[in-house]
C-alpha cells in the first residue's frame, strides 16, 4: 500500500543524507529484497517529529485500507507539515523583522494578522506563499536554504490543491462512495509523495529541545555549556537524549531547529509556535491534566493561547504550564514585531 | 458500542468503553503514567478491575494507529508465550532464531503502531513459574528495554505479590519506579457505574436504588467488591428485562424481589452447580481449577481427569467433557485458550470452591505435590524419599494414583528403606552370636580349672588355702561363666527375638506380595474394561463411519441444491436480461444479442423459452430490425370471411367476394386460388380440413362448398333470419345456427333436423355427429342431441353472451368465450378444465391439439397465446397488430395466421425458438466483454 511513497520519499532523502543510502542495499540473508518498513521507519525517524507521527500514523495497519480513515489521515499529515513549513518560515520571518529594516506591505501585515490568530490549513498555506514571496523580494536567505529553490510557484500549487478538496469532502451534504474514497486515497498519496519528496531536505536538520543548560567553568578557563538535547526525531515519544558542549550558550527550554550539532548556536527558535511539555514538573493538582508532548499552536483568543499536541489526540489545557504567562507573552511580542509599524509598501 | 450494560464476570474489552464508568480517574493516570516509562506495574486487589481498566479504558484514550496491546498470560511458561503473542500478530514471518528484541522490533515494524505488552494475571509467574523461568524473562526485559524499542510493558497483578518482583530489581534498577495502585472502588465511583449504563440503555433508575445496592454489597464498608457488583447487576438486569422487556426498571421493588444477596457468588455458584445432573461430580470437577493457594488455575481435560483420579472420584471421560461445557455455558469457565486450557472466570469464583475442598482432599493433593516436587528432586540429584518421608507417605499411599514412575519412585524408596532395616538387624544378630561364642570359651576354660583344683585338694593341706583359694577362684570363675552363660542366654533369647521380628517383617512382604497380586488382578480386569472400551471405540468409529457417509450425501444433496440454485439464478437472470433489452432504443445490435442471450440462458438451464418475457423480447427485436418482414405480411384484396390451415399447413382463406386464396408457410405469394363465385356472402365460415367451406347471405340462406372444385350447392333454406354460426362435422355434416335461435343439422344438402334453443345462436361446435355444442345469446351453452332433440345446458355464461365456442382439430377440448371477456376451457366431456378473463370481449378462438396452443383475440387488438398444457404460465402477447381482427387459425408447427380488418393476413410464430434463429440472422456480431460484464455479469463466465 504505502511501498510507493516510502520508497520514492526515501530515495529522495537519500540526495540529502547520502548515509541513508546503504539502507537500499538489501542484505545477503533477505534474498536481495529491500525490507520497506524499515525504509519506512527511517523516514518517520528523519522527518521532524510533528510530520513523523503523522506519518507513522498513516503508516500502520489500521490505516493500510483505501477508506475514509486513510483519506483523513493523508489530510492530516498534509496538515502538519504545512503548519511545520509555515511555522519555520514565520519563526524566522520574526527574527528578520527585529534584525534589520524590513519591508512589508499592508496587504500583508493585514492578511497576516487576521490568519495567525485562528490558524488553519487555508492558512498555513498562505503564510508559505506570501512569507516565500516577502523574502524573495527581498532577496533574503532562508534559514533552510533549500526552500529557496524548492518553494517554487509549482511548489504552492501542490500546497493549494488541498484547502478546496478539504473543504469538499469535509462538506456535511457530501457523502463519498466507496469508489470515490478509494480514487480519492490513490491520488492524494500520490500528491503527498510529491510534496514529501520536495521537503525531504528536512532530514538534514535537527529538531531539537534544550532540556537544561549548565555550567561548566574550571579555574582560569573559559566557560563551557553543557547543552542537553531531546532530539525529536523519532518513531515514539522517547526521545534520544545527547549532550553537547560549546563555547556559547543557546535558547533554553525550548524547541529549536537546528542546521548541526557541531554549530548548536545556527537555529531557529520556533517557541511560541511549538512547545515542549517534558520538561514541566508536575507538581500541583492543577498541572495533573499537562501531558507530555511536543504542542503545536493553534490559535489566540481572550488572551490566551490554545495549543494541540502530536501523540496527545485529546484536548488538553496547558494554561496551568509554569512558563505559560511566557508563552503568552512571547507570541504577543511577536506579532507586534512582526506587525510593527516600519517602512510599509503600497500594493 | 456493547450490547449489555452490565459484563457479569468478564473483563470490559475496547468495545465496552461506552458503558465503562466509575474509574475515570484511574485512567487518567494511568494515561499520564504511561509516558513516565517504558514500565509500569498496576496491581492491586482481586476484583478491582485491572484489567479491564487497561484494556477497555487506558486503550479508550488512544487512537487505533496508537495502541497495539499484545496480551500475555504465563500460560505454561511466560517466555513462550511471549514468543506465542509474537508470531500471532506478526505479518512477517519471525525467524526462529530471533531474539525476543528482534521480533519487538518486526511488529513494530510490520505494524507502525506503538506496542504495548499487557502482562495480565502476572502473579502466576511466581505461582507457577520456576526460577530458570524468572530469570529467562528478566534477561529479555532487559535487553527490550535497553534496546529503545518502541514498545511499553505493562504488568498487572495482585497486590500481594508485589513482594515477588524484587528479583526483577537486580537487574532492572528501575523496575519499581513507575507504579500505580488500584483501589477497590468508592461508593461514590460503585454509583455511577450503575446509572451511567442505565442511561444508555434507557433503563429507568429510581433515586434511591443505587445506593440500596451498594449499601448491601459493601456492608456497611467504604469500597464495593466489583466482582459482586457486576455479577448483582447482570442479574438484576435480566430480572428487570423479563419484568418489562421494553422499559426495564431499577428500583427497590426489584431489589426485594431479588432476595438476600450476603454471598451472591457463593449463591451464584451454589445455583449453578445445583444445575447440574449430579452436582458432586459438577463440585469435584471444579476443584480441579483451584490451585492449593485458593487461586484460579488453568487446566484441560486430561488434567481435570488426573485431578479427580488424584482425589479418589471417578468420574468418566465423556462426562468431564460435558461438565465442562455446561459450565462454560454457565459463565463459570471461560472457554478454552489457545493452549486447550480452561479456567475459572474469576478468584472470587476460586476462593469459593477452595472453601469446599474438604481436609482430606487437601492432604492428598498436597501430598501428591510433595511426591511431585521430591521426584523432581530425584530426577536432579538421585535422592530417594526419607524413612520421615515414607512415614508422612505410608497412610495415603494406597490412595494415590500416581503415574507410573512416580509409583516406581516411591516404590523403589520402600525398598531402598527397607533393605537398610535389614542391614542393621543383621548386624545386631551377628554381634549376639560373636558373644555368646566367647562366652562359651569363657565357661570351658573355667570348667577345667575346676578339676585340676579337685586333683590337687588331697594332696596338700598346704595347698588347701591355695586350693581353697584355687577352689573361690574357680567358683568366682564358675559365677563369671555363669554370668557370661547368662550372657550368653540373653543375647541368644534376644537374637531369637530379632529373629521373630524377621520371621514377622517376612510376613508383613508375602502379605505385599499378596497384595500386588491383587493388585495386580486389578490390572488385569482394567485391561479387560479397556479391551472392551476399545470395543466400543470401534463401535463408535464404525458408528462415526456411518455419519460420514451420511454427511457425504447430504454434501451431495447439497452441491445438488447448489446447482439449483445457479439454474435457477440464470434463470432468473435470463427473463431479467429479456427486460433489459427491452428498455435499450438505441442499439438494435445490442438489444439483440442480449435478448438471444436471455433465450440461451433459459435453454442452457431448462427454463422456460416460451416465457411472455423472452418471447416478447425476441418478438420486439426481430421488429426493431425488420418491420417490414416479420411478421410476414400479405395485402390482401377483400374482406375475410374465414380463414383456417389445414394439416399440411396450408392456409385457407375465404373472402366474402368468393375468392378462396391458398398460401404456404412464411410465403406471401398465394399457392392457388378458386373461386366460388361474386356473390357478396354475409358471412363465411371454413372446416379444419379446409376442404368444406359455407358462405351464408342476407336472405338467410347458405351454400357450401367444396373448396378445391369451387363446386357448391344451391342456396339451402332453412333459417329465417341471419345465420351467425356454423360447424363442420365428418361425412359432409354442416351444422348451423342464428338470430332465430334455431340450430340445423343439414346433411346431404337437407335439412336432416331442427332445434330450436331459448335464445338466439351466436356459437357453435359439432361434438360428435348426433350432438353439438351451442351458445347463445343469453350467455349459456346447449348440448343439443340431434336424436332425441334433448337440449341440456352445460355452461352458464349469464353475465355476458356466447361469442364463439372453437373445438380443437381433434376434439380434445373447446373453447367458449364471450362478449366480457371470459374464456372457459372444456374437455371432450364437457366438464370445465379451466376458466379466466381476458377483460375485454372475444373476438376469436383457435386452439391446435397437437402444439397445444390456444389463441385468443380480444376485442383491443391484442391477441393471447396459451399454452393449454401449462395454463398457470402467463400467455403470450401479439400486441402490434393494430386493427379488428377477422379470423385467426393455429397450425401444428405452431404459426399463428391473422386475418386483419385492415385487409392483411399476417402470419406470427408462438415459437421462441423459430423467432431465436431469425433474430440470430440479424446479428452482425457478438457481445463485447465489456457488455457482458455490465448486463449479466462476471459471475457468468464470458461467451463468446
Amino acid at each position: 500500500m504505502n511501498e510507493n511513497l516510502i520508497l520514492a520519499v526515501f530515495k529522495k532523502m537519500t540526495e540529502y543524507r547520502p548515509a541513508l543510502q546503504k539502507y537500499l542495499i538489501p542484505d545477503d540473508d533477505d534474498d536481495d529484497v529491500v525490507d520497506y518498513r524499515v525504509l519506512g521507519d527511517l523516514l518517520i525517524k528523519n522527518f521532524p517529529w510533528p510530520i513523523g507521527v503523522e506519518l507513522r500514523r498513516l503508516f500502520s495497519g489500521s490505516m493500510k485500507q483505501l477508506d475514509r480513515a486513510r483519506l483523513d489521515q493523508i489530510f492530516k499529515t498534509i496538515e502538519r507539515t504545512v503548519q511545520f513549513i509555515s511555522f519555520v518560515l514565520i519563526a524566522q520571518l520574526w527574527e528578520e523583522r527585529r534584525e534589520r529594516e524590513f519591508e512589508l506591505s499592508q496587504d500583508f501585515l493585514s492578511q497576516f494578522e487576521n490568519r495567525i490568530s485562528v490558524l488553519s490549513l487555508g492558512n498555513f498555506t498562505w503564510l508559505i506563499r506570501a512569507i516565500c514571496k516577502v523574502f524573495e523580494k527581498s532577496e533574503t536567505d532562508h534559514f533552510i536554504t533549500e526552500k529557496k529553490e524548492i518553494f517554487n510557484k509549482k511548489f504552492f500549487d501542490l500546497l493549494d490543491f488541498w484547502v478546496p478538496e478539504r473543504n469538499e469532502i469535509g462538506h456535511y451534504q457530501i457523502n463519498l462512495t466507496q469508489d470515490e474514497i478509494e480514487k480519492r486515497c490513490v491520488e492524494y498519496a500520490e500528491k503527498l509523495k510529491t510534496i514529501l519528496c520536495a521537503i525531504a531536505f528536512l532530514a538534514r536538520y535537527k529538531l531539537v529541545t534544550v532540556r537544561q543548560i549548565s555550567v561548566e567553568k574550571q579555574k582560569y578557563k573559559d566557560a563551557v555549556f553543557n547543552h542537553h538535547f531531546d532530539l525529536l526525531n523519532s518513531s515514539d515519544s522517547d526521545f534520544k537524549a545527547q549532550e553537547v558542549k560549546h563555547t556559547n550558550f543557546i535558547d533554553s527550554n525550548s524547541v529549536l531547529l537546528l542546521k548541526d550539532f557541531k554549530s548548536p548556536h545556527v537555529f531557529i527558535n520556533l517557541s511560541p509556535l511549538i512547545i515542549d511539555t517534558h520538561t514541566e514538573i508536575i507538581d500541583s493538582k492543577d498541572k495533573f491534566n499537562i501531558k507530555k508532548d511536543i504542542f503545536s499552536y493553534t490559535k489566540f483568543q481572550n488572551n490566551k493561547i490554545f495549543y494541540v499536541g502530536t501523540e496527545i489526540t485529546e484536548k488538553c489545557d496547558l494554561s496551568f504550564l509554569s512558563n505559560y504567562q511566557e508563552l503568552v507573552e512571547l507570541y504577543k511580542q511577536m506579532i507586534s514585531d512582526i506587525l510593527k509599524q516600519g517602512p510599509t509598501i503600497e500594493n | 458500542m456493547a450490547n449489555t450494560p452490565f459484563k457479569f464476570l468478564d473483563s470490559y474489552a475496547p468495545e465496552d468503553k461506552d458503558v465503562f464508568f466509575g474509574r475515570e480517574k484511574e485512567i487518567e493516570e494511568l494515561y499520564y503514567k504511561i509516558f513516565e516509562s517504558n514500565l509500569l506495574i498496576v496491581y492491586g486487589s482481586s476484583g478491582t478491575c485491572k484489567t479491564s481498566i487497561i484494556q477497555c479504558g487506558l486503550a479508550g484514550k488512544f487512537l487505533e494507529s496508537d495502541w497495539l496491546p499484545i496480551i500475555i498470560r504465563r500460560g505454561s511458561n511466560i517466555n513462550e508465550s511471549v514468543t506465542k503473542a509474537l508470531n500471532q500478530l506478526a505479518l512477517t514471518p519471525l525467524k526462529a532464531k530471533n531474539s525476543v528484541v528482534q521480533n519487538i522490533q518486526s511488529i513494530y515494524l510490520d505494524h507502525f503502531k506503538p506496542i504495548f505488552l499487557l502482562f495480565d494475571q502476572f502473579e502466576e509467574l511466581f505461582i507457577f513459574g520456576n526460577e530458570n523461568e524468572i530469570n529467562e524473562f528478566i534477561n529479555n526485559l532487559k535487553n527490550c528495554l535497553e534496546a529503545n524499542l518502541s514498545c511499553r510493558f505493562i504488568f498487572i497483578l495482585r497486590g500481594e505479590y508485589l513482594e515477588n518482583l524484587a528479583v526483577f530489581e537486580d537487574k532492572i534498577p528501575s523496575f519499581f519506579s513507575n507504579r500505580i495502585r488500584i483501589e477497590k472502588m468508592t461508593r461514590k465511583n460503585a454509583s455511577s457505574v450503575i446509572t451511567e449504563p442505565a442511561k444508555l440503555f434507557n433503563i429507568k433508575v429510581s433515586a434511591d436504588f443505587p445506593t440500596t445496592v451498594i449499601d448491601r454489597l459493601s456492608g456497611g464498608k467504604s469500597s464495593v467488591e466489583l466482582t459482586y457488583l457486576q455479577v448483582y447487576l447482570d442479574r438484576l438486569y435480566k430480572s428487570a428485562l423479563k419484568k418489562n422487556p421494553q422499559n426495564p426498571v431499577f428500583d427497590k421493588e426489584l431489589i426485594d424481589q431479588s432476595g438476600q444477596f450476603d454471598d451472591i457468588l457463593a449463591e451464584f455458584l451454589e445455583e449453578q452447580i445445583s444445575k447440574t445432573d449430579n452436582p458432586n461430580d459438577a463440585l469435584n470437577i471444579l476443584k480441579a481449577f483451584v490451585s492449593n493457594e485458593g487461586t484460579k488455575k488453568q487446566m484441560s481435560s486430561v488434567d481435570v481427569l488426573n485431578f479427580l483420579k488424584a482425589i479418589e472420584k471417578s468420574i468418566p471421560p465423556e462426562s468431564v467433557d460435558k461438565y465442562i461445557l455446561q459450565f462454560i455455558d454457565l459463565r463459570i469457565l471461560k472457554d478454552k485458550d489457545e493452549s486447550g486450557k480452561f479456567e475459572l472466570r474469576h478468584d472470587a469464583l476460586a476462593a469459593k470452591i477452595f472453601e469446599k475442598i474438604s481436609f482430606s482432599e487437601k492432604e492428598l493433593l498436597e501430598i501428591r505435590q510433595f511426591i511431585s516436587n521430591r521426584f523432581n528432586d530425584y530426577r536432579k540429584r538421585g535422592s530417594y524419599l526419607e524413612a520421615s518421608d515414607l512415614e508422612y507417605i505410608l497412610p495415603y499411599r494406597n490412595r494415590l494414583s500416581l503415574d507410573d514412575e512416580q509409583k516406581k519412585f516411591v516404590d523403589a524408596s520402600f525398598n531402598i528403606s527397607r533393605r537398610k532395616k535389614r542391614r542393621t538387624q543383621n548386624i545386631i544378630i551377628g554381634s549376639a552370636i560373636s558373644l555368646f561364642s566367647v562366652l562359651s570359651i569363657f565357661t570351658i576354660f573355667a570348667m577345667i580349672q575346676r578339676n585340676k583344683a579337685v586333683e590337687q585338694s588331697k594332696i596338700a593341706d598346704q595347698k588347701t588355702i591355695e586350693a581353697q583359694n584355687q577352689r573361690e577362684m574357680a567358683e568366682k570363675a564358675k559365677e563369671q561363666s555363669i554370668a557370661a552363660a547368662k550372657n550368653a542366654l540373653d543375647a541368644k533369647a534376644f537374637a531369637e527375638l530379632q529373629k521373630n521380628i524377621a520371621d514377622s517383617q517376612s510376613k508383613i512382604a508375602i502379605q505385599q506380595k499378596n497384595k500386588a497380586d491383587a493388585q495386580s488382578n486389578l490390572a488385569l480386569q482394567e485391561k479387560s474394561v479397556a479391551n472392551q472400551n476399545a470395543q466400543k471405540a470401534k463401535e463408535q468409529s464404525e458408528i462415526a463411519n456411518q455419519q460420514k457417509k451420511l454427511a457425504d450425501e447430504e454434501k451431495e444433496k447439497a452441491l445438488i441444491a447448489q446447482s439449483e440454485a445457479n439454474r435457477l439464478r440464470l434463470i432468473s437472470l435470463s427473463e431479467n436480461l429479456a427486460f433489459k433489452s427491452q428498455q435499450l432504443k438505441n442499439d438494435a445490435q445490442l438489444s439483440a444479442l442480449l435478448s438471444l442471450e436471455a433465450y440461451n440462458l433459459a435453454v442452457e438451464n431448462r427454463g422456460n423459452i416460451q416465457d411472455p418475457q423472452i418471447y416478447n423480447s425476441l418478438f420486439q427485436n426481430l421488429k426493431n430490425f425488420s418491420a417490414e418482414n416479420y411478421p410476414y405480411q400479405v395485402k390482401l384484396s377483400s374482406e375475410v370471411g374465414a380463414l383456417n390451415v389445414s394439416n399440411e399447413d396450408v392456409i385457407s382463406l375465404l373472402s366474402l367476394d368468393g375468392q378462396i386464396t391458398r398460401f404456404g408457410e412464411n410465403t406471401s405469394k398465394p399457392i392457388s386460388t378458386t373461386s366460388i363465385g361474386n356473390t357478396k356472402a354475409n358471412t363465411a365460415y371454413m372446416s379444419f380440413d379446409c376442404k368444406t367451406a359455407m358462405t351464408a347471405y342476407d336472405d338467410f340462406s347458405i351454400r357450401i362448398w367444396n373448396t378445391n372444385t369451387g363446386v357448391g350447392t344451391p342456396s339451402l333454406i332453412g333459417h329465417h333470419d341471419f345465420v351467425r354460426c356454423a360447424s363442420f362435422g365428418n361425412d359432409g355434416l354442416v351444422v348451423t345456427g342464428g338470430r332465430d335461435s334455431l340450430v340445423i343439422l343439414w346433411k346431404n344438402n337437407q335439412i336432416e333436423t331442427k332445434l330450436t334453443l331459448p335464445s338466439r345462436v351466436k356459437a357453435l361446435a359439432i361434438i360428435d355427429y348426433s350432438s353439438c355444442l351451442a351458445g347463445c345469446e343469453d350467455g349459456l351453452v346447449y348440448k343439443c342431441n340431434f336424436k332425441n332433440h334433448n337440449i341440456t345446458k352445460v355452461l352458464d355464461n349469464s353475465s355476458a353472451r356466447i361469442n364463439s365456442i372453437t373445438s380443437s382439430n381433434h376434439g380434445k377440448c373447446f373453447i367458449v368465450s364471450s362478449s366480457k371477456g371470459q374464456v372457459s376451457i372444456l374437455n371432450a366431456d364437457l366438464a370445465v378444465i379451466k376458466s379466466f378473463s381476458e377483460g375485454y370481449t372475444i373476438d376469436h378462438t383457435a386452439v391446435e391439439d397437437e402444439s397445444g396452443y390456444l389463441a385468443v383475440a380480444i376485442g383491443n387488438h391484442v391477441i393471447h397465446v396459451y399454452n393449454l398444457n401449462n395454463l398457470s404460465q402467463k400467455p403470450l402477447e401479439i400486441s402490434d397488430i393494430k386493427s379488428v381482427v377477422k379470423g385467426i387459425c393455429l397450425s401444428k408447427n405452431g404459426n399463428l395466421t391473422v386475418a386483419c380488418g385492415n385487409g392483411t393476413l399476417r402470419e406470427y410464430t408462438v415459437k421462441s425458438d423459430k423467432l431465436a434463429n431469425l433474430l440470430k440472422t440479424k446479428t452482425t456480431r457478438i457481445l463485447t466483454t465489456d457488455e457482458w460484464a455490465t448486463y449479466i455479469g462476471n459471475d457468468t463466465p464470458f461467451k463468446q
